[in-house]
């Protein structure tokens, strides 16, 4: 059970807020409320009730349900109430440890308040298998404060189950109270899937401090009952959940409860459309254009030949002209983003242009501004993060809608910009914002609009290497690689704030973890801090025994840039599908001048696997022009040629199969034999400025 | 209430303001101190590298009062130099709760020579310094940073100052960090007529200096170069230069003050001391021991029963009443046997107490782990310790790579309660050849530990032997552990990885050339007596080899995977390395499949250095090719002039590992 509030806060700027309707809890309850209140002004503490265990569960040796479990969730129950203002949270959790590791990960418990939330009301005891109960006393729960600042402080209780072994059953029960303006504001959510299986998961809302909503997904077979103090939804036989590699957002597939407050005004149905309606109203307010914007929208657009290249001046303008608080660092732009830290409001567009910088929210609204004032159509579409939720049409969804485009009507169709995110490229969103469904927010009806996908070929990488292998197995030469797309936003973004030193040592940790032996040197880099541009990045590279000794032959993997490199989705089963977060094309460009006194035997192209237009695929092409020694290696990868990204779970044999005949081809030699004879030194220049000096071999 | 009340009263908050708006104008006016102003005013030095920040002026100021209190304040000044920097601009002061009194806290962003963020109060946060398995700490922290606010050039500055008791008469101070540095100072001042006793240690030489009267006591360090983050560094944590400082009181003061130790027989007093009533016993813990040894034959069957039983018990550990010294006492042994749980010294001193009640003697022993620094016999103090061992009475006939003679103790065997993955008779690799104090009576001397040899404590035995198939399939079994340390290893990997999650871990562990592995049949073999312990496991993949025209099919062994070996990407390197024990020993048993035979093998390789050896040979045994692979890693210091030769070494080593087999389809 997750053992706090993990909550969401709604979205700041421009955020719904429903009209909420204070429910008082019924009078008994008050009543009750006061005579717990005064017990605790008097210091009386009620003992904690647990409930009876069943032999059965005493007895256990294994997990039914999840054979070989460390340690199973027997139930998990969570009740929602209110005490005055606030909200309690009373948590009832009660284990099975089966094995040491159990008794490891589960014999110490930390339940941390956070923000704005408090822990009380701790108890918890051990049942051994002989049915002997060793309740924790007082002293044994340890408080302390996490952390204090200013009035706020944050505090945990923490316990050691005691001399607990396989077999035994641990309970623990506790109250997390939060403030009630707090779960006014905010929608909370809880994970009802854990690590560990799950016999019964129980949510119940006996009372909550406005009109609410209760929702469970991914929960199979989950009961609600109504009950006379509110809703009780149980969910049985939940599997442990485990992450698995390149899966979608884990909402959409692990079990989730939400309680969330109702909007007075409307039914849930038809909540969408009040939201729709109150966004798209305060966006068209705050993108009508100036008489300014107007001017410079037309002038911007003047003499371009169509609507796309209308819309790319617009989007470069915002995007260069613009100085973005996010990504450029300056004392006086450091003033400007404190001043406007300030105000919550988003800025207008008028604003953002006199002032020539702003968040990039605020260079989102200008570009809708301008595109307004050049007679586009233009609409707010909001949308959930990839890494959040996929499914955003669902009951109260739009409670996940915190990220903003700007959608433009053009050619017919919906196209979606954000010139605030400083690195992307016109035509292209955030790759968590890519290929999603987004609200397009519209004061009359709900419409949904899916964004697109980039295809492979936006977002490349070509990689250039010219080597030369010498007769103890070292490769050694020049490598460039270039690239553009979301390759190039992952690098601007994860290495433009970074040192020299330490981007240079990146890369070389990055080499290294596929050949260990690279000697990686004269690194440069360019484009980092240029939006649109490709990064590229040129090095010098030497790799002491990257052609394996089979006796006097050298077996050699033409490759350079896959070599090394694990195969991917190595579980033979998955349970659930798979996602890539963005679609990308490789292609390599490798020259090797082979040592003199070796020659080709046998040799072979590896066979092309799938087809790189389509979903996945990688094709190879190798040569030889034996006068010059030079072996010539060419490789096609690309994964979401026809922008699919996704492979559902029963396809997933398939898809492991190409990834491992990719790989294969990937790591496909060629054997190099001893000639016996030297022949002509190569005539290729580059070959010889990159012939390495003569190197140690190992002692034999 | 009157009205002439409320008047005097809002006289009082209102018409007495110059104190009000003194400290109104001090907080929110006043520029940064001039400690400050003078250190943000030096230019940045040259040796500052490619450093992301340079320290300018680290400074502490230790007083020591008569009664036996301290009072430390730290000035901190740091120039951001790179964007990476800014990280740097934070402050963290240390206290112990209930003890210390935390009398000032002040931070100061500078730009160009003017304050851009004022000092508030409340951007500090008060925090509990704690890991995993603390269950109540009382070490805390005030922390801030201006790390979100800061830019390249920017000055950070801070000032703290901390009051308490003095546990002991002792100051330990480091000087010289990980990042460039201007000046270093430290400042001890003690009462009139009072005595200070200072033992340096470390690479570095501080300048030191006393004032004529003997009261005031400088260190210095200046213009130290940068030192970063690298691979495999001895002791990465510590400072350049360790001071450590015995005080000695006037003649006549004494009785009323902490406790200060001239001898290492002093330590073992007080240690003793604090310690004498948690060695209890009842008749739970009386009746537990009878149970554990009954069907021991002997003493060290008796010391291993209870040894494991303690080791078994959950690690976690409750810091309560620091400032007096109960960082140093165990809970009561009858408690901790009861509750189940304990830290190193509860562990301690409980297998102490059972070992008594089984007619055994036994000492607790105070250690430090080698990543924490040395233990240095010059300077008497139980503060240079941080974990307890025991050290346990045996005879003659107990030949055991842990058992020592001691003077006047006779033989002893070291033994951790607090690691449950070392047996009896071996040690954990971070105390093997430390320096250890054990508390017996007539204790006078630290205690070197044994270092034992990489083979066969560390050698991590991997043997694989499996069948080819004509199609490129292969199908056996593998199996990995050792014993001493490198058993150790392997039961540890047993212990904290799930049944249900040993496949994928030991398919992991395969590596991701051998394309489609399925793992079956984990299976464990874990003797605690000798300390060996194996994980075994079977797999198989539908293509292991590269069929190559001409009827040849390459075998690459290596993509069985063994521990990688280190890489050190960086060309230069400005620390020395410390070269951790290492020791690999591989057997790969191939079958070959019907139809194909050996075309060629791999030469013998041997590689022989200062800093270990390797050999990997290949031999054909019937119808089998058999690989042999052995390296050792010698413990020891690289200097940062042979940096080069032992990167040479290494990458020799993995160049050697880079073979394959060549198989023909018979004729």
């Amino acid at each position: 059970m997750t053992p706090c509030f993990p909550n969401r806060r709604r979205t700041n700027r421009g955020s719904y807020r429903p009209l909420v309707t204070l429910r008082l809890p019924p009078l008994r309850l008050l009543l009750a409320g006061a005579g717990l209140f005064l017990l605790a002004r008097t210091g009386s503490v009620a003992k904690p009730h647990w409930d009876p265990i069943s032999p059965a569960d005493l007895a256990a040796k294994d997990s039914t349900s999840s054979p070989g479990a460390d340690a199973e969730i027997l139930f998990s129950r969570c009740t929602l109430d209110t005490d005055r203002s606030d909200l309690l949270a009373e948590h009832y959790v009660r284990a099975k440890i089966y094995t040491q590791k159990g008794v490891e990960d589960r014999g110490k418990l930390n339940i941390e308040g956070r923000f704005r939330q408090s822990v009380e009301s701790v108890s918890a005891q051990v049942i051994k298998v002989d049915g002997t109960v060793i309740s924790l006393k007082k002293t044994d729960l340890m408080e302390s404060a996490m952390a204090k600042f200013g009035d706020v402080r944050m505090t945990q209780i923490a316990f050691v189950f005691p001399n607990l072994a396989p077999g035994d059953v641990v309970e623990y029960r506790w109250t997390g109270r939060l403030d009630g303006w707090y779960a006014r504001t905010h929608f909370l959510t809880f994970f009802c899937q854990e690590k560990l299986p799950v016999r019964e998961f129980t949510f119940a809302v006996e009372n909550y401090v406005v009109n609410y909503s209760l929702l469970w997904f991914n929960c199979p077979g989950a009961e609600l009952k109504k009950t006379a103090l509110g809703m009780v939804v149980t969910a049985r036989n939940l599997p442990p959940f485990e992450e698995e590699e390149s899966m979608p957002p884990e909402r959409d597939y692990r079990a989730w409860v939400m309680v969330v407050g109702n909007d007075s005004r409307s039914e849930i149905g038809e909540q969408w459309q009040h939201v729709s309606k109150f966004w798209d109203e305060k966006f068209s307010d705050s993108t009508t254009p100036s008489r300014s914007v107007m001017t410079l929208a037309s002038r911007l657009v003047a003499g371009a030949a169509n609507d796309a290249e209308k819309l790319g001046r617009l989007y470069g303008f915002c995007q260069k002209e613009i100085a973005n608080f996010l990504w450029n660092d300056t004392p006086e732009l450091r003033e400007a983003k404190r001043l406007r830290e300030k105000s919550d409001s988003r800025r207008k567009p008028q604003e953002t242009l006199e002032k020539r910088c702003g968040m990039p929210g605020d260079i989102d609204y200008l570009f809708a501004g301008l595109a307004r004032a050049a007679g586009f159509e233009v609409k707010l579409a909001r949308n959930a993060s990839r890494t959040d939720l996929f499914n955003v049409n669902i009951p109260k969804g739009w409670d996940f809608l915190d990220r903003e485009q700007i959608a433009v009507r053009a050619g017919g169709r919906w196209q979606f910009f954000a010139p605030g995110h400083y690195w992307v490229p016109c035509g292209m969103l955030d790759w968590r914002d890519e290929g999603v469904t987004a609200l397009l927010c519209d004061s009359r009806k709900v419409l949904f609009e899916d964004t697109t996908v980039s295809p492979a070929e936006m977002s490349q990488s070509h990689r250039k290497g010219r080597f030369a292998l010498d007769a103890e197995g070292t490769l050694e030469g020049s490598v460039e690689q270039a690239m553009t797309g979301h390759l190039a936003v992952d690098v601007k973004e994860e290495e433009w704030n970074k040192a020299p030193d330490v981007i240079d040592r990146d890369l070389r940790e990055e080499v290294a973890k596929r050949l260990p032996t690279a000697e990686v040197s004269d690194i440069h880099w360019e484009n980092f801090g240029t939006p649109g541009l490709p990064v590229t990045v040129r090095y010098h590279v030497r790799v002491p025994g990257y052609a394996e000794r089979a006796g006097s032959r050298l077996v050699l993997a033409p490759g350079f840039f896959a070599a090394g490199r694990p195969a991917r989705f190595a579980p033979v089963k998955r349970r659930y599908p798979v996602f890539f977060p963005r679609g990308w094309a490789e292609y390599d460009d490798v020259e090797i001048v082979l040592p003199e006194g070796f020659e080709m035997e046998q040799a072979s192209a590896p066979p092309n696997v799938g087809n790189p237009d389509a979903s996945l695929g990688a094709t190879f092409s190798m040569g030889y022009a034996a006068a010059r020694r030079l072996l010539v290696y060419q490789r096609h990868f690309a994964l979401g040629g026809n922008r699919a990204l996704g492979c559902r779970t029963e396809n997933y044999p398939e898809l492991r199969r190409l990834f491992e005949s990719i790989h294969e081809s990937d790591t496909h030699a060629i054997m190099l034999r001893r000639t016996g004879a030297a022949p002509v030194r190569a005539p290729s220049p580059a070959a010889e400025a990159a012939h390495p000096e003569s190197v140690p071999g190992v002692a034999q | 209430m009157s009205r002439e009340f409320n008047l005097i009263r809002f006289a009082r908050r209102w018409l007495l303001p110059p104190t009000w708006l003194l400290a109104v104008s001090t907080a929110a006016f006043a520029g940064p101190p001039p400690w400050l102003q003078a250190a943000a005013s030096q230019p940045t030095p040259d040796l500052a590298g490619a450093a992301p920040a340079v320290v300018l002026l680290n400074e502490t100021v230790v007083t020591v009062e008569d009664g036996g209190r301290s009072s430390r304040l730290h000035r901190e000044a740091i120039r951001i130099l790179t964007p990476a920097g800014r990280a740097e601009a934070n402050a963290w002061v240390s206290y112990v709760d209930k003890s210390d009194s935390v009398r000032g806290c002040e931070a100061w962003l500078i730009r160009a020579g003017k304050t851009v963020k004022l000092p508030r109060r409340h951007d500090w946060v008060d925090v509990v310094e704690s890991d995993s398995e603390t269950v109540y700490s009382e070490f805390r922290a005030r922390m801030v940073s201006y790390a979100d606010g800061a830019l390249p050039g920017d000055v950070f500055g801070y000032e703290t100052r901390v009051q308490g008791p003095m546990l002991f008469l002792q100051v330990k101070e480091g000087l010289g960090g990980r990042f460039p540095l201007v000046l270093d100072r430290f400042e001890l001042q003690i009462p009139r007529g009072w005595a200070l006793h200072p033992v340096l240690k470390g690479s570095a030489t501080p300048f030191a200096s006393v004032s004529p009267d003997g009261r005031v006591a400088c260190w210095e360090l200046r213009n130290r170069p940068y030192r970063p983050n690298e691979p495999w560094v001895p002791a990465p944590d510590a400072a350049e230069a360790e001071l450590m400082v015995s005080i000695n009181p006037a003649p006549g003061h004494g009785a009323e003050l902490p406790s200060g130790f001239n001898t290492w027989g002093e330590a073992v007093g007080w240690v003793d001391r604090l310690n004498a009533s948690q060695s209890d016993t009842d008749p739970a813990l009386a009746a537990a021991v009878r149970k554990l040894v009954a069907n021991c034959p002997d003493d060290l069957a008796k010391i291993r029963a209870l040894g494991s039983h303690v080791q078994e018990l959950r690690y976690a550990e409750v810091s309560r009443d620091i400032g007096i010294g109960f960082g140093y006492r165990a809970r009561k042994g009858s408690e901790v046997l009861a509750r189940g749980w304990g830290d190193c010294k509860d562990k301690a001193y409980l297998l102490r107490t059972m070992l008594r009640e089984a007619g055994i003697r036994a000492y607790p022993t105070l250690a430090r782990p080698k990543m924490f620094g040395d233990v240095y016999p010059e300077w008497p103090s139980p503060w240079q310790f941080n974990h307890v061992i025991v050290a346990i009475e045996v005879d003659a006939t107990v030949a055991l790579p842990a058992v020592l003679p001691v003077y006047r103790l006779g033989r002893l065997l070291f033994f951790d309660p607090t690691d449950p993955d070392t047996i009896l008779g071996d040690l954990p690799q971070q105390l093997q050849g430390s320096n250890v104090l054990i508390c017996a009576e007539g204790s006078e001397a630290l205690t070197t530990l044994p270092a034992l040899p990489v083979n066969p404590e560390y050698m991590v035995e991997t043997k694989a032997e499996f069948s080819l198939s004509a199609d490129g399939s292969v199908s056996g079994k593998r199996s990995f552990g050792g014993v001493g340390q490198a058993g150790a290893h392997a039961r540890h990997w047993l212990r904290t990885t799930s049944t249900n999650d040993q496949g994928k871990k030991v398919g992991e562990s395969l590596g991701g050339d051998l394309r489609g592995a399925v793992v079956t049949n984990v299976t464990a073999d874990d003797d605690r007596v000798s300390g060996c312990c194996f994980v075994g496991f079977g797999f198989s993949a539908p293509s292991f080899v590269q069929f190559l025209q001409g009827g040849l099919m390459l075998v690459r062994l290596h993509v069985l995977n063994r521990d990688p070996i280190p890489r050190f990407v960086e060309k230069d390197r400005l620390m020395p390395v410390q070269i951790p024990p290492v020791g690999e020993h591989d057997e790969e048993v191939m079958r070959l499949p019907a139809g194909f035979n050996v075309d060629e093998l791999p030469p013998k390789a041997v590689l022989t250095g200062p800093y270990g050896s390797y050999e990997s040979s290949f031999e054909c045994e019937g119808r089998a090719v058999v690989h042999h692979r052995m390296l050792t890693l010698t413990p020891g210091i690289v200097p940062v002039n042979a940096y080069a030769d032992f990167q040479r070494f290494l990458s020799d080593v993995a160049k050697a590992d880079r073979t394959a087999v060549v198989l023909r389809r018979s004729q």
